[in-house]
């Protein structure tokens, strides 16, 4: 047992003066025995979590780390956090008769947010047979579908259709949130969704559920 | 919910590949004690929010660079809401003392098989905390929900900071034995 074991119960609970703790950091590099060590008790200290009552959180608060979380999917730049409350925007209601359900995206408020272009985008193409809604800005596109969630091992598909050629745009099995097209839209290009095996096609394998000309 | 059956492992596997169901499913098996947890430390509905928000989205972000040989997904999770937590406690001049709002549900009807399997957790670590000493479970109790260094605590409780050091080094490791014990009474079982 070196010195440094000495500090890991109160490292893992967040105990540590500022010295010790950076000290002990420098160590854990280097020493295989004090990481499994720390392992240990950082499993005892989640356990103590559970001691407190539990409440549930705001439903909200799910929807917003998930609409999140898709947000950044393209591109996968990892985006510093500070504490800051996401502000809520709710997508103008384009979406043709026969779908319910509003369309709701977290848009964090600064310059270059990654989604805010879907709210002030103006280019907005509702899908056949009100399965949802195309949004185009520049040469992004996103698809609000209004679908329900993709049937068991099967996965929805985008494609951008570009003359006779479908390209394939991204996967998505829940049919209810925001999916970045991930190939540029051009104006005059299809945009189709099918239905497809859970790892997704390099070419549509059914005929598409929903299409819209953009 | 196809992929329940999925170990916490399992799904940070698939975070790095940009699966969002796998967050959500996590979310669902961690996201109310998260809450909890922050809540019970910042003291404040919205404040708590964002530190889960933050906690998640610095999984998603991280899952890449996740190593399952240094911590589960769990304890992972659950480092960095407390941290953020007791990094906001610990900014602020005074710490709150408002009570929490009792409209909240709190351990009501549990029914999925997450909160039941917390509600089993719950009443593990609470019966493995009573096994401690008075002092030694003080010390954890104040150290970790309300985020108090070891010098503040000495100050606080009018003790030397070895003693506080030493009491607190005890306390954790019987923590640890009793909860490690239960654990592979619980394999043995399975
Ligand atoms: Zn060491």
């Amino acid at each position: 047992m070196d010195r440094f074991e000495a500090l890991i119960p109160a490292y893992a609970l967040d105990a540590l003066a500022e010295h010790e703790r950076r000290e002990l950091e420098g160590h854990l590099h280097t020493c295989d025995r004090c990481r499994s060590e720390l392992r240990a008790y950082q499993e005892s200290a989640a356990s103590l979590a559970y001691a407190t009552p539990l409440a549930d959180p705001p439903a909200a608060l799910r929807e917003r780390i998930l609409h999140d979380a898709v947000a950044e999917l393209e591109p996968r730049a990892p985006r510093r956090g500070r504490l800051g409350r996401p502000r809520w925007i709710v997508v103008a209601p384009v979406i043709v008769a026969g779908a319910t359900a509003a369309i709701v995206i977290a848009v964090v408020p600064g310059q270059g947010s990654k989604t805010s272009w879907i709210h002030s985008a103006t280019n907005r193409v509702a899908l056949s047979s009100g399965k949802g809604v195309v949004v185009v800005s520049g040469s992004r596109g996103a698809l609000l579908p209004s679908l329900a969630d993709a049937p068991s091992g099967r996965t929805y598909e985008a494609w951008v259709v570009r003359g006779s050629t479908p390209i394939p745009a991204g996967t998505f099995r829940t049919g209810n949130r925001p999916v970045l097209l991930t190939v540029p839209v051009r104006r005059g290009d299809t945009v189709a969704v099918t239905v497809e095996p859970a790892a997704g096609s390099k070419a549509p394998t059914s005929t598409p559920i929903a299409t819209a000309r953009v | 919910m196809t992929r329940d059956y999925l170990s916490d492992e399992g799904l940070a596997a698939l975070l790095a590949r940009g699966d969002e169901q796998a967050l959500a499913l996590l979310y669902d098996r961690y996201g109310r004690v998260a809450y909890s947890l922050a809540r019970r430390i910042v003291r404040d509905g919205a404040l708590a929010e964002d530190v889960v928000q933050e906690a998640f989205m610095t999984l998603w972000r991280g899952s890449r660079d996740y190593r399952p040989e240094r911590a589960s997904v769990k304890a992972y999770l659950l480092m960095i809401v407390h941290r953020r937590a007791v990094d906001i406690v610990r900014r602020e001049e005074r710490r709150r003392t408002e009570v929490l709002d009792a409209d909240t549900r709190t351990e009501g009807a549990d029914t999925t098989s997450d909160q039941v399997w917390a509600g089993l957790e719950a009443g593990r670590v609470r019966e493995a905390l009573a096994q401690l000493t008075d002092e030694q479970r003080e010390l954890v109790v104040l150290a970790y929900f309300e985020g108090f260094t070891q010098a503040e605590l000495a100050s606080r409780l009018g003790l030397p900071l070895g003693t506080v050091k030493s009491r607190t080094f005890a306390g954790m490791e019987k923590l640890r034995s009793i909860l490690e014990r239960e654990d592979q009474w619980i394999a043995s079982k399975r």
